[in-house]
């Protein structure tokens, strides 16, 4: 008997049942795998199967929060486990590959995170080589392939070739250390957080504490606000914005800003107030298209 | 297709070896992000071994007291799921041939999946000519996500199961849950 990866897969998906959301978010990345492995007859499907499920609306909320669930798993998993966190981002690399075109511009952002995190994993040996045999019987299309999918390294490896190369430069640095009176505020107003506009001394205390972080080894200057919708501004100098790929506030990834192309926007109107929290504690991340990395924390 | 009778864990089963087990205890637990393990285990004696490990002191007392304790939570978890049958499920890892299709057994996986604390449990034994050779051991267990709807973490489990066994070396024996289409024996 011989092995044909795409008549299995495409069984097994003609099988599945999909009765919710969370049917859905299994069944679609296969899908988008068997496309990338020639045959997008399932794919084809995928619009009309979400709106069986009457919960057209929320896509971009399920495939965001698919994408964190995603980098969560990236960084607590280890070996076969994480060899199959990332295959699972390499999935959704292949639905976002078909679908950009009527995905929103934050689902396609969360995405590409997802997709990018994947090049920051560092491989343990039973990682790569879960990954090697995943590709064997998986052997999808070449253009499709993340990095990491298409040359498995485990970290030893990695690091002989370090030797070889330069490597990628993360930076990292501190936002100011606060002052009394904005500790004092923004201690006092994170009780509130949940009720209704955020209050401007609150907003005042964080803008103050946020501003002007500046790394030498980059040449990036950074501030933050917090503006009455909950929706945090990031700005970065202009002489480097253009370098800019992206931002993230710890999982959450930053829009950039139609009109002034030196600001993303983390939008988090939609949260809760221990989600809030975490998002304004959360270190910034950027990003810049050579792959360097600065870390504000 | 390879097949063999299913091993049920004993409550007091262990890691493998002690460097196994702090390793694991290292990065699930003491190196974890978040606060993820504070409603399982002692939130104190987490700390205490973070101190150590910043303090160069990579098994210390208060490291070595953490991980017996993570074991035996991994231990007590997997073991209950298997009793009650639910939530694992026991899976052969074979060697496969040049057309790909699974031969000699070389270990039985038992992969569980607690709900409730959203922990993932691997335990293993090694196999030769059919048989179960030694005790079974585990192999890591952790918890994947901070905060995760039930439903969510279910899906996401059985995706690492089913993804385990599209690896054509894998053949499934039994999978022991109530919420899924794919329960019972093969």
């Amino acid at each position: 008997m011989t092995l044909d990866p795409k008549n299995t897969l495409a069984n097994e998906l003609a099988e599945m049942r999909i009765a919710d959301d969370q049917d859905f978010l299994e069944w679609l990345p296969l899908a988008a795998r068997l496309r990338a492995l020639g045959d997008d007859s399932q794919l084809v499907l995928w619009h009309g199967k979400f709106k069986e499920l009457d919960l057209d609306e929320r896509l971009e909320v399920i495939l965001n929060e698919r994408a964190i669930e995603g980098v969560e798993e990236l960084h607590e998993s280890s070996g076969e486990d994480l060899a199959y966190a990332i295959t699972a981002a390499q999935d959704f690399y292949c639905f976002l590959d078909s679908e950009r075109e009527i995905l929103s511009e934050r689902t396609q952002l969360s995405l590409e995170a997802w997709a990018l995190e994947t090049s920051d994993v560092e491989l343990d040996r039973e990682a790569a080589e879960r990954l090697e045999h995943w590709l064997r019987i998986f052997p999808i299309e070449e253009s499709l392939r993340l990095p990491i999918v298409h040359a498995p390294l485990s970290a030893v490896e990695r690091a002989f070739l370090a030797a070889l190369a330069p490597s990628v430069e993360t930076f990292e640095a501190s936002w100011p250390a606060q002052a009394e009176p904005e500790m004092r505020v923004l201690e006092h107003d994170l009780v509130q957080l949940d009720d209704g506009e955020p209050p401007a001394a609150f907003r005042e205390a964080w803008r103050r504490v946020c501003e002007h972080a500046f790394d030498d080894g980059l040449g990036v200057e950074v501030a933050r606000s917090l503006n009455e919708r909950w929706e945090v501004a990031i700005d970065v100098n202009a002489e480097i914005a253009a370098e800019v790929e992206l931002v993230r506030l710890g999982l959450l990834v930053g829009v950039r800003d139609e009109s002034d192309p030196s600001r993303w926007v983390v939008d988090l109107s939609a949260m809760k107030r221990a989600e809030r929290e975490k998002a304004l504690g959360a270190p910034l991340v950027l990003r810049l298209s050579d792959s360097r990395r600065l870390i504000l924390s | 297709m390879p097949s063999m009778s299913i091993v049920e864990v004993l409550a007091d089963i262990r890691f493998s070896r002690k460097e196994r087990l702090l390793a694991h205890a290292r990065k699930h637990v003491i190196d974890a992000r978040g606060e993820r393990w504070h409603s399982v285990l002692d939130a104190e004696s987490i700390g205490a071994a973070r101190d150590e490990i910043a303090a160069g002191r990579r098994d210390g007392p208060a490291v070595m007291e953490l991980s017996a304790t993570y074991q035996r939570c991994l231990a007590s978890k997997i073991h209950a799921l298997g009793v009650a049958g639910e939530g694992h499920m026991h899976m052969l890892r074979c060697e496969l041939s040049e057309n790909l299709e699974p031969t000699t057994i070389r270990s039985q996986d038992i992969l569980a999946w607690d709900v409730d604390d959203a922990i993932w449990i691997v335990a293993g034994v090694s196999v030769r000519n059919g048989r179960e050779a030694g005790s079974p051991f585990l192999r890591t267990g952790y918890r994947p996500f901070k905060r995760m709807p039930k439903r969510a973490f279910e899906r996401r489990m059985r995706e690492r199961v089913k993804e385990r066994l599209r690896m054509r070396d894998r053949v499934a024996l039994a999978w022991h849950d109530r919420n899924s289409a794919e329960g019972g024996e093969s």
